[in-house]
């Protein structure tokens, strides 16, 4: 009976392939499925007639027992010979898949690099927090997620007299009995017993530790299946990886493979590549890495909705955001009101509310553009994208002994940019080949807090290219193609920039000390030869861009000259992109690629033709920054209301609607001020100058720090934060600093001593003090001799940029007029509430 | 999330004045709304705060990783490199030595348990700072799981005392002169992290700084600010849009916390100038100058009489950040002997005044203080006379919390090297100090309680001489 039936099977089976399509299986650029060698396998990607993923679904069967498939689908070899797959869909549809079985009998020679490596990576033993780590853990060490096999292969066979491997007896070698817990091992029981990884390990030392010869393949790529899919809200897909090696080969390596998401709240994955979506729409990348090749899986999520609803289009952004939006049935928020769009854009562009006269001039016909170009032209604007220049600049006087005129300079020089609208490539050229002394030539403050090569490398690539390249300083880049050659490469291109050293001073006996005055930072252009050592194989490399071949630099030439000019040429890759990006995240308050200095084939954008666009258009305008900005807070897309749907509240890629945010720190103090009508002073600048205009992001304020201004320590516009903690909230509520703005008076000093003071001569716990400063609103509001709605017409035209509606009016009137003996407390009450009301700490 | 207002039907935008509104928040904390807002609190945490008990840990952390030898394990009898360079200082109990800078925690020992074979397997400052806060749940210390046991303490116990709005979890640490305390500060920051509890759940830093002590003592009547909360709450009701809630919803917890610790007066509990002279120069180590490059007055004194008062306010869990205990004998740090000098004298002081203090008011059988660092040292001496990272054997003592003291818990090998007992790590800790702070046998059937945690403290065992 069994012997009849099986074939009955087999036929039936292929004849349900050949018949409906309606079940297929994901072969890739494979003709058929071939596995070689002992413990190979394979993940079969089983799709039904929806474009679904049924592989953890679907019921697999086999004619005989050349093969195991598990569950999941994954098919291992385990004789040689041919087998076919049955698999039948949870809806009943069938298919069928031949496999056909090689190298069981003859077991050939195993590569180290290409199967050994991969399993060390594999469970973490590679990993930085462990063997990893530069010096290892508990005196065993290998290359850092096996990008150096040729190390990793010398640290198990022969350090500590090679007694990490025992030949005699391959399983009680310290390396797999260590691996498998069969030893106390801190890292833990890795590798069960008998599993494949196991039994790789067993049988490599069996066959002797080969390394492999140089004739053996390489991995040139990996190929994911499928590399892209429309995936729903709270479903699962499994993906398997293909490696391609140079002999053209393709072997499965889904189980050898690593995994991650770069949106974990879109999508996550498991550890064998199983990605399951979550409860929001968007897209999401998975990257997959072996070896020290990457790749990406892509799945998009659409949400569904009809869209019928859509805003005007006002420029080309609109149509690239609405494509998206229709894509994914993501329904868009309406457009905001006018006084919503004038206090956004006003603090998105010039870093400060809108002044009464501006909310009450605010009408007539096309006024939402004449608003923009009148704050584009504005000093306002200038302060304000001073400040986020200079962070990210690192423009700080980081020593008391810094000289504050190269940092003012500076500070200037970028303002005066900023201000005539100095084209984005001129800039960067003019900062990045800087020489000369800092207050003569600002920009040199640059390399004043830039010193050593490697930061002037990996900001250079972090600020204008969008690539995070300090990984690839000591090892190879873990999510990025880049190797210490490229690093070193384009470091090389820093090489000539030399500081001038002052004489020293001679220090006569019997004289007194002369103080140490810090010389003026002076950079120069050195003649050495324009190459960098590469630690790895301590070989010069020459200047090389990114993904470039090394360039021969005459001497007498700055090589930074012929950087910039790679950069700044229509062709790269990476230039405009990278400020398309940074200006699209501060006026929609997420970038396209997120975090927007990390940009790479495993990080894709979320919405990649509006990056494309944005970036082409940039070029288009010879790099004219202000024309970017114009056309992104002219679209409808940033003008949208911040009123989410039930559709749409869990969008967080898709600018559906204007996300509110905190206001930046320095804006917000500048707000308070305004509200409150408080000349601030700061120290060491002169008094009246705003949160907004200071040049150094050293000038102490508590407030500013609180509120997560960013320290300027580094290129990371990450160092701002727009958290809200219970320090923010106490600091609102119940300062001496608030309380003087809000009452017009000083109040009492701080922490008056106590009779019980101990009389120790150190202060209890350090309180640095803030200057405390009276607002002078609460006067001009009692002088003011119009009735109270007047006046509380105008402190909603201040704060909010908008009038009381009638509740509002009524609720603040009564509150004030009710007891003429208290009215100043009353209005301090007010002004306090104002403060504090959520409307007023958000852009919305 | 409870708000003063939610009750008072009363308010109504068209009919109130300001005299209501003067009315009501007087009201409010004399007579009505604040034990109503109390009881509700006490409502609400019935379901689950019956396993919490009366009960407080003060952590306090060695940043740099102290020296497991020159502090609990001198290891006398062993040759030179392998006993401590400090020499040793007898304890009431034969046999039992402590390090040379220690005579007065020596004298202590009866409130001692000394754990000679703790151990965890990571290395590197930064890594193994959150490793130990964490207890283990960041398993390699790269930040990216995991959550402090502080901040597990908060999410268990609720992040405010109900009734005196203190945070219950805390951390002390304080700008330092110099660098490299400044970035040993910010490891320990790191490590005390929410992590993956969310942010309210972080510990709340009143020293770190700035005007955030002062911020704690209320300036205005309680009354009033409940009048300019109750408009300000009225003024976002009437406007109250669509908007995405994630955006609103931490504020108006953090709000809400702001107003409790407010009112509650726990301020008051942060000023030090209240204390009893004689206290405050019993815990006073200001004497003692510490640091490589530039030198400051050591605060520990102050940041132990500060961790007590916060634990008398109502916080349960204060972690207290020391640095310079990273004793390599090379540019940023001192050798062994002149460190152990220079830090450990100030240590002895401040801390054998934490537990006197401590005893006499009858905390001690409540407080738990735990004493830990980074990582132990190594056994061996490098060239300049320092000790460098060791993992493999740590430092950890724990004092009072009414369990058993003056014992020593575990071996480490004859060259002070490794455990040479069952080795005691990080998760042991995190087990040990949760049966310390709740009642786990309650907290299995409590509902609402995270399975993750629970697993979390019942997977390891707690040391289990400790509860003998």
């Amino acid at each position: 009976m069994l012997v009849r039936r099986l074939p009955v099977l087999f036929v039936f089976a292929l004849a349900g392939a050949l018949q409906a399509q309606s079940l297929s299986v994901e072969l890739g650029s494979r003709k058929s499925v071939h596995l070689a060698g002992r413990d190979a396998g394979t993940q079969l990607i089983v799709t039904d007639a929806k474009q679904r993923d049924v592989t953890h679904q679907a019921k697999y069967q086999t004619d005989n027992a050349n093969v195991h498939v598990s569950e999941t689908g994954y098919v291992s070899a385990l004789a040689e010979g041919q087998a076919t797959v049955a698999i039948t869909g949870p809806d009943g549809s069938k298919t069928a898949v031949a496999v056909q079985i090689t190298d069981i009998v003859r077991d050939v020679p195993i590569n180290f690099t290409n199967e050994v490596v991969p399993v060390f990576t594999r469970f973490g033993c590679n990993a930085g927090g462990c063997h990893g780590k530069s010096g290892g853990q508990n005196h065993f060490s290998l290359s850092l997620l096996g990008f150096e096999p040729q190390e990793d292969y010398e640290f198990i066979i022969k350090e500590t007299r090679g007694r990490r491997i025992f030949p005699a007896a391959p399983e009680q070698s310290v390396l797999v009995q260590k691996a498998t817990g069969l030893i106390p091992h801190g890292g833990g029981n890795k590798i069960a017993v008998d599993s494949p990884a196991y039994r790789l390990m067993v049988r490599w030392i069996e066959q002797g530790t080969p390394f492999g010869t140089p004739a053996d393949p390489v991995v040139q790529k990996l190929e994911v299946l499928p590399s892209d899919r429309l995936l729903q809200r709270n479903a699962k897909q499994q993906i398997a990886v293909l490696a391609h090696f140079s002999d053209g080969s393709i072997r499965d390596v889904t189980s050898w493979a690593q995994y991650e998401s770069n949106d974990g709240e879109t999508a996550g994955v498991s550890e064998s590549g199983l990605v399951s979506t979550r409860d929001r729409p968007g897209s999401a990348a998975i990257m997959v890495r072996y070896q020290d090749q990457v790749a990406a899986f892509r799945c998009t999520i659409p949400l569904g909705h009809e869209v019928t609803k859509l805003p005007p289009v006002r420029n080309f952004i609109d149509t690239l955001t609405q494509k998206q939006w229709t894509k994914l049935g993501l329904p868009p928020a309406e457009l905001c009101d006018d006084a919503t769009f004038l206090r956004r854009v006003t603090l998105d562009l010039a870093g400060r509310l809108p002044t009464l006269e501006e909310a009450q001039a605010f009408t007539g016909d096309d006024k939402r553009t004449r608003l923009i170009d009148r704050l584009l032209a504005s000093d306002d604007f200038a302060d304000f994208f001073t400040a986020k220049w200079s962070a990210v600049l690192r423009n700080r006087k980081s020593s008391p002994k810094d000289d504050a005129k190269a940092t003012i300079a500076f500070h200037g020089w970028i303002r005066d940019a900023i201000q005539k609208n100095m084209p984005f490539d001129q800039f960067v050229r003019e900062l990045l080949t800087a020489t000369g002394e800092e207050v003569a030539n600002p920009p040199v403050a640059w390399y004043r807090e830039v010193k050593d090569i490697h930061a002037q490398t990996e900001d250079v690539a972090q600020l204008f290219l969008g690539t995070r390249l300090q990984c690839a300083r000591c090892h190879h880049h873990p999510l990025e193609k880049w190797s210490q050659q490229d690093y070193y490469g384009l470091s090389a291109f820093f090489s000539r920039v030399g500081y001038k050293t002052p004489p020293k001073v001679e220090q006569k006996k019997g004289q007194p000390k002369q103080p140490i005055v810090k010389q003026p930072t002076h950079v120069l252009v050195t003649d050495v030869e324009a190459s960098a050592i590469n630690p790895r194989t301590n070989l010069a490399v020459q200047p090389t861009v990114l993904g470039g071949v090394g360039l021969d630099i005459p001497t007498g030439t700055d090589p930074r000259a012929e950087l910039v000019k790679w950069m700044t040429s229509p062709d790269n890759p990476y230039f405009a992109k990278t400020l398309a990006n940074r200006v699209w995240k501060h006026f929609m308050g997420r970038g396209l690629v997120e975090p927007e200095d990390d940009m790479r084939a495993t990080n894709p954008p979320t919405n990649p033709e509006l990056l494309d666009a944005l970036a082409k258009r940039f070029k288009d305008s010879k790099y004219d920054v202000r024309a970017l900005i114009r056309d992104v807070v002219l679209s409808s897309t940033y003008q949208l209301s911040s009123d989410s749907s039930e559709e749409n509240e869990n969008d967080r890629q898709n600018y559906s609607y204007f996300r509110p945010r905190r206001l930046h720190a320095e804006v917000l103090f500048d707000a308070i001020d305004q509200l409150t009508l408080t000349k601030p002073a700061f120290p060491g600048v002169p008094a009246g100058t705003r949160a907004v205009q200071l040049p150094d992001h050293s000038i102490e304020s508590y407030f500013l720090t609180l509120f997560g201004r960013p320290d300027a320590s580094s290129a990371c516009e990450c160092e701002r934060s727009f958290e809200v903690s219970l320090p923010q909230m106490l600091h609102l509520f119940n300062s001496y600093e608030m309380q003087a703005k809000v009452t017009g008076t000083m109040p009492k000093p701080p922490m008056q001593p106590s009779k019980t003071e101990p009389k120790s001569k150190t202060k209890a716990p350090v309180i640095q003090p803030t200057r405390v400063i009276p607002g002078d609103r609460i006067n001009k509001i009692l002088a003011d001799k119009r009735g109270a709605p007047e006046k509380i017409r105008d402190l909603y035209l201040i704060a909010y940029g908008r009038e009381p509606i009638e509740k509002e009016l009524a609720l603040l009137t009564k509150y004030v007029t009710r007891e003429p003996a208290e009215l100043r407390a009353a209005y301090e009450d007010v002004l306090w509430a104002i403060i504090n009301s959520e409307e007023f700490l958000f852009n919305h | 999330m409870l708000t003063l207002h939610a009750n008072r039907s009363a308010l109504d935008c068209q009919g109130t004045n300001r005299r209501d509104f003067l009315r009501a928040g007087f009201l409010g904390l004399g007579g009505l709304t604040l034990p109503w807002l109390l009881e509700q609190k006490a409502l609400a945490a019935a379901g689950q705060s019956s396993y919490v008990k009366d009960k407080a840990v003060i952590m306090v952390f060695l940043g740099g990783g102290a020296s497991h030898i020159e502090t609990f394990n001198p290891n006398m009898d062993a040759p030179s490199p392998y006993r401590s360079m400090t020499g040793a200082v007898r304890t009431r109990t034969p046999g039992v030595l402590y390090g040379g800078t220690f005579p007065q925690l020596a004298d202590r020992f009866d409130k001692t348990s000394i754990i000679r074979s703790f151990r965890h397997p990571v290395g590197n400052h930064e890594q193994a700072i959150s490793h130990v806060l964490t207890g283990g749940t960041d398993p390699n210390g790269q930040a990216q799981l995991g959550f402090s046991m502080g901040s597990m303490y908060s999410r268990l116990r609720g992040t405010n005392h109900p009734e005196t709005g203190m945070p219950t979890y805390a951390l002390l640490t304080h700008p330092h002169s110099d660098g490299q305390y400044n970035t040993e500060k910010n490891r320990v920051t790191i490590g005390s992290r929410s992590g993956t509890l969310g942010s309210t759940m972080s510990p709340f830093n009143p020293t770190g700084g700035g005007t955030a002590l002062e911020n704690m003592l209320l300036h205005i009547s309680p009354e009033r600010l409940a009048q300019r909360r109750d408009l300000v709450q009225e003024m976002d009701r009437l406007r109250r849009r669509s908007e995405a809630r994630p955006v609103r919803e931490h504020l108006s917890e953090f709000e809400q916390q702001a107003v409790d610790l407010l009112l509650g007066g726990a301020g008051q509990a942060l000023d030090l100038t209240r204390e009893p002279r004689s206290i405050y120069e019993r815990y006073d180590t200001s004497r003692f100058q510490i640091g490589k490059k530039v030198f400051e007055p050591s605060q520990m004194g102050q940041q132990m009489l500060m961790a007590r008062r916060l634990i008398e306010a109502g916080a349960g869990f204060v972690t207290v950040q020391s640095a310079g205990w990273d004793m390599h004998a090379d540019n940023n740090n001192p050798g062994i002997e002149s460190g152990m000098e220079m830090l450990g004298r100030p240590l002895d002081k401040a801390l054998s005044a934490l537990l006197d203090d401590l005893e006499q008011r009858g905390m001690l059988e409540k407080t738990l203080v735990v004493l830990t660092g980074d990582f132990g040292r190594t056994p061996t001496i490098n060239r300049n006379g320092g000790r460098d990272h060791w993992a493999n054997l740590c430092t950890l003592a724990l004092f009072g919390g009414g369990l058993k003291m003056g014992q020593v818990i575990g071996q480490s090998d004859r060259q002070n090297r490794a455990p040479a007992s069952t080795p005691i790590g990080p998760h042991h800790l995190l087990s040990t100090i949760m049966h310390h702070l709740f009642d786990v046998g309650v907290m299995r059937v409590s509902r609402g309680v995270p399975s993750n945690l629970l697993r979390l403290v019942e997977d390891h065992r707690p040391i289990a001489e400790l509860f003998a």
